[in-house]
């Protein structure tokens, strides 16, 4: 099957599976990446074409925010962090979502 | 409030723009520095780590734009981006800018200006509340053509009436003479009923109102002064209130001020002006009084429809038709307008006629400025292809244009209000004196909403209006086609017959608007050129009021008219004195009346404008006798009753007959004091005099002798009408009224003398508003004559440049200078005729609405439409002369050589 480049997931995934990376704590945009496809062992290879406009997005309706820091080897890079209402929406997107994959798993089941 | 936080920060985003660009290069950066760290560290060298990375990346532009368009308002910013590329490349052609936003100004300008008055009289509610529930009541025939207002008799039906209306009640304007320090003056002045003031919302600034019992028959003199007044005469001293002031010689006992923004001059008209003085009516609830002297108001109660009152109206017509039988012919009956409608009158068809006209002349600047823009189009078509093929939608091109055209109109709009501003006072310098409604040095006519909005929309339509087209016609052209050709010939064909179809609709429009204005020139020339019937030359006028009480009776007036003849006839350079009620084109009572012995075929034969006069009065203004003979110092009291009458009745009542043998009973139905006349001889026939109305067939008229009117009538005159001195002079008339009028001080025992008049004046007076319109359709015309010229020009200019190739071939080949100069003029001449023949059938479509405004000349007149055509051609043939010549002064080893 090979890798998936973001831009073909279900819409709004992107967005989810960033703000579930956030959880874990700050992370730049770089981090963000690496971490989506080490997590999803290389299936999911987030594209800068996707990740800069969806990281935009989020601080945009106010879930994440972002701030300038030093990064592990001590370059100046932007930390996103999840806000409180991010957190609430990770939750909501989350239950979204799961009800959507039940839905297409009854679809597929269905002979 | 979610949405609204994104919006916020989005705003943010917009002002911190470069912050955020910064941040989003620095990150971007970052990341191509730690994805190229990688591919070291997996071993590619620095060189190839770093392609690497940066292929992987992809458009750094393209993420960018689209990480920007997160943040920001995408529709708004690529606008904002078209506006200022729109200004580069206007900036990049001062001289297309500047021509177009000047035409675009004048046009936008003119129109403003017109549309300040027309929206002053037309569409700026009555300051009076609830204006829209106001309604006048008249007396109609069916046809609807006549309206006019009541009598006391009619007022008194009316006022039974409980359901329909409330507040109504009766006005009537008018001049008072007052006496002031320098002797006296005269001042416009009102009588109004009781709910006058409450009817129209007008307040005291000092004082009170009349009471009810102030408005009743004999209830004693009082008087309410208007806030100028009372600034002038009173310096605006409470000690006015309880004061005497002498009215036409009469004291009348201050009660009160009016406020001062109550606007009295609306209702008064234009003629009248603001009313200084309002005096109590003192109607008699019991009156049988049937001349129709009164405008009669009220307001509509809440819920009744202007229909329903029609119908009130209708059936309380009948009512009056049996209280008053005799009064109302079979097809007259009562009706109601709005307040508004009344208000305006006969002043909408002009107005609208002349917003028009200057609309026209915008239609004219946009079909230049579009022109120019096709050629700028031509000239652009390189950019725009070269747009386009790096992948420019065409939509995207004609938005490109349209925000250009749109910049254009925006920039004319801004500079046409400001010429507006200053156009609208040139256009107030001209008022005749007769447009209602814009009040006293026209302060009605201002810069409210309506007017902002107007020229808003008016340059935004522009805009699209000259920008679509030449918009729609770059986007069209094929890219690869234009890349391809050098020139773009074929697109040039193509423009060029466009903007031979713009000059022809200029010309069209151009050629109405002249008809008109020539129209308009012939009917002022007409009415300078034709004899009024009278000879106004060296004739001075004086009016004078009986009101003091001594002169309710004919002799006393018989014996005043002698005693200022005796006196004036010794002052020198006078060569003849004449006195009536009335001088031609001036406001008249209409009196119906019968002919003897003629059978009946309603209540009275017919209505007539109704005089009363002195012996001298008709060689005193130069009135011709036609037959029989003048009144002498013979017909008197005592003496056969006697009138004249005038040639445009003897037309109508007397064809085939001698008016010699008739005799004439007149205004009896009016009731007393009217009800004493008895048979009338006619002794003599006049000329006609010309009406104060334009267009109107001289009416029919009769004259009565002074010393044979009623006594009961005389006083009635005394009471509300006047005497009209009349002195024919040897000199500069003006240069005597100090004389004159010091010598009617003397013999009358000090009566007010309102200021002299010349008939000159008077005659200037009745001819103002046509003035008006002609001069102000005049400029129009002049304007979309200047423009459509220029527009031709510019076309043969234009083409001659763009075929200075074909035509050197031509003359290298043996073509002759005059062969050349026909194929420019040529075209020219094919396009003028287009617009000719289409002007002249729009123009024939139209000039019929001029109608009410011509004299002397048919809204068809062919000499009209030829001088105009001809003129048309004329102009254009020297139009396109230049470029013509140009045409064949080229070189055609210079012009070859150049390709």
């Amino acid at each position: 099957m090979g890798t998936k480049d973001a831009s073909e997931l279900l819409p709004g995934t992107l967005d989810l599976l960033i703000l579930k990376t956030l959880v874990a704590g700050r992370m730049h945009g770089y981090g963000i990446a690496q971490r989506l496809k080490d997590v999803s062992e290389d299936v999911l290879q987030v594209g800068e074409s996707s990740l800069y406009p969806a990281l935009q997005r989020l601080l945009l309706r106010g879930w994440a925010k972002a701030e300038w820091g030093a990064s592990e080897n001590n370059r100046r890079a932007r930390y996103y962090t999840l806000t409180a209402a991010g957190r609430k929406q990770l939750a909501v997107e989350r239950q979204e979502f799961d009800r959507l994959i039940l839905a297409i798993h009854k679809v597929l089941n269905t002979a | 409030m979610r949405r609204l936080g994104a919006f916020y920060r989005r705003l943010l985003g917009l002002l911190r723009r470069r912050r955020l660009e910064r941040d989003l290069d620095d990150e971007l950066a970052f990341h191509l520095a730690m994805r190229e760290a990688d591919h070291r560290e997996s071993g590619l060298p620095p060189d190839g780590a770093r392609v690497a990375a940066r292929r992987q990346f992809g458009s750094v532009t393209l993420l960018k734009e689209q990480a920007r368009d997160t943040w920001t308002f995408p529709s708004f910013e690529s606008w904002l981006q078209d506006v200022r590329f729109a200004v580069r490349t206007l900036r990049r052609s001062p001289a297309f800018a500047v021509a177009g936003v000047l035409t675009l100004a004048l046009g936008i300008g003119a129109n403003t200006a017109m549309f300040s008055l027309v929206n002053a009289v037309l569409f700026r509610p009555p300051s009076y509340p609830d204006p829209q529930r106001i309604i006048v009541f008249g007396t109609v025939a069916f046809s609807g053509t006549e309206f006019f207002g009541g009598s006391p008799a009619k007022f008194n039906v009316l006022s039974e009436e409980r359901d329909a209306w409330g507040s109504l009640s009766a006005y009537r304007f008018g001049f008072i003479t007052i006496r002031g320090g320098t002797g006296s003056d005269e001042i416009p002045y009102a009588q109004v009923s009781a709910h006058f003031f409450s009817l129209f919302g007008a307040h005291t600034a000092a004082g009170r109102l009349f009471l009810p019992e102030e408005n009743r028959p004999n209830a004693g003199r009082f008087a309410i002064l208007s806030f100028g007044l009372w600034q002038r005469a009173f310096a605006g001293s409470d000690g006015a209130i309880g004061s005497t002031l002498l009215l036409d010689g009469v004291p009348h006992t201050i009660i009160g001020v009016l406020e001062n923004h109550f606007d009295g001059e609306t209702l008064a008209g234009p003629f009248i002006g603001t009313p200084a003085v309002w005096v109590p009516l003192q109607l008699d609830p019991a009156s049988t009084d049937q001349g129709n002297t009164l405008e009669i108001a009220a307001r509509l109660r809440r819920g009744v429809t202007a229909e329903a009152a029609s119908a009130r109206l209708r059936a309380l017509a009948e009512d009056f038709r049996l209280k008053s039988p005799g009064i109302l012919r079979p097809e007259e009956t009562f009706d109601a307008k709005l307040l508004q409608d009344v208000l305006i009158g006969d002043a909408r068809t002009p107005l609208w006629l002349l917003l028009g006209a200057v609309g026209f002349v915008l239609l004219i600047a946009c079909a230049n400025v579009a022109s120019l823009l096709l050629v700028r189009g031509t000239v652009r078509i390189r950019e725009i292809a070269i747009r386009t093929a790096l992948g420019a939608g065409r939509g995207r091109v004609v938005r490109q244009l349209l925000t250009e055209s749109a910049l254009l109109s925006l920039a004319g709009g801004l500079l046409g209000l400001a010429f507006g501003m200053v156009a609208v006072r040139w256009l107030l310098a001209l008022n005749p004196g007769t447009i209602p409604r814009i009040g006293p040095s026209a302060a009605g006519v201002s810069l409210d909403w309506r007017v902002l909005a107007f020229t808003a929309l008016v340059s935004l339509a522009t805009g699209l209006l000259f920008g679509s087209l030449p918009a729609l016609h770059a986007a069209r052209a094929r890219a690869d086609v234009m890349l391809r050709t050098s020139g773009g010939h074929s697109t040039t064909k193509a423009q060029s017959r466009v903007r031979g179809l713009l000059v022809v609709a200029e010309i069209t429009l151009a050629l109405v608007l002249l008809v008109g204005a020539t129209l308009l020139i012939r009917t002022f020339i007409a009415l300078q050129v034709q004899s009024p019937g009278f000879d106004p030359h060296r004739v001075l006028t004086m009016r004078m009021a009986l009101r003091d009480g001594r002169f309710g009776k004919t002799a006393g007036v018989v014996q005043l008219v002698e005693d200022i003849m005796r006196r004036v006839n010794t002052v020198p350079d006078v060569v003849v004195a004449g006195e009536g009620a009335w001088v031609p084109l001036q406001p008249y009572l209409a009196l119906r009346f019968t002919i003897v012995g003629r059978p009946m075929d309603g209540p009275y034969h017919g209505m007539g404008r109704w005089n009363i006069v002195s012996p001298t009065y008709f060689e005193a203004l130069g009135i011709p006798l036609r037959r029989g003979r003048l009144f002498t110092d013979h017909d008197t009291a005592s003496s056969p009753p006697v009138v004249i009458v005038n040639e445009a009745m003897v037309r109508q009542f007397w064809p085939d007959e001698d008016p010699l043998r008739h005799q004439l009973v007149i205004g009896r139905d009016l009731g007393p004091p009217f009800n004493v006349e008895t048979a009338r001889q006619i002794v003599g026939v006049v000329g006609n005099v010309r009406e104060g109305v334009l267009g109107r067939d001289p009416q029919p008229t009769t004259y009565v002798p002074q010393a044979q009117l009623p006594d009961g009538v005389t006083a009635l005159q005394a009471r509300l009408g006047f005497m009209t001195w009349i002195f024919r002079t040897r000199g500069e008339p003006h240069a005597m009224s100090a004389r004159i009028e010091h010598e009617l001080r003397l013999a009358s025992g000090d009566l007010p003398v309102a200021p002299a008049r010349s008939m000159e004046d008077i005659l200037g007076q009745s001819t103002a508003s046509t003035k008006f319109a002609m001069v102000v359709l005049s400029v129009f015309g002049g304007a979309a004559l200047l423009l459509a010229a220029t527009g031709i020009y510019g076309l043969m200019a234009y083409s001659v440049q763009q075929r200075t190739h074909e035509i050197s071939i031509r003359m290298a080949l043996g073509a002759r200078r005059s062969e050349v100069m026909s194929l420019v003029l040529g075209r020219s001449a094919w396009i003028t005729s287009g617009g000719i023949v289409l002007g002249v059938a729009a123009a024939a479509s139209v000039t019929r609405y001029l109608r009410g405004m011509l004299f002397g000349v048919s809204p068809l007149d062919p000499a009209t439409f030829l001088a105009v055509s001809l003129m048309f051609a004329s102009v254009a043939m020297v139009a396109a002369f230049v470029p013509a010549r140009r045409a064949t002064q080229v070189d055609p080893l210079v012009a070859l050589r150049c390709e």
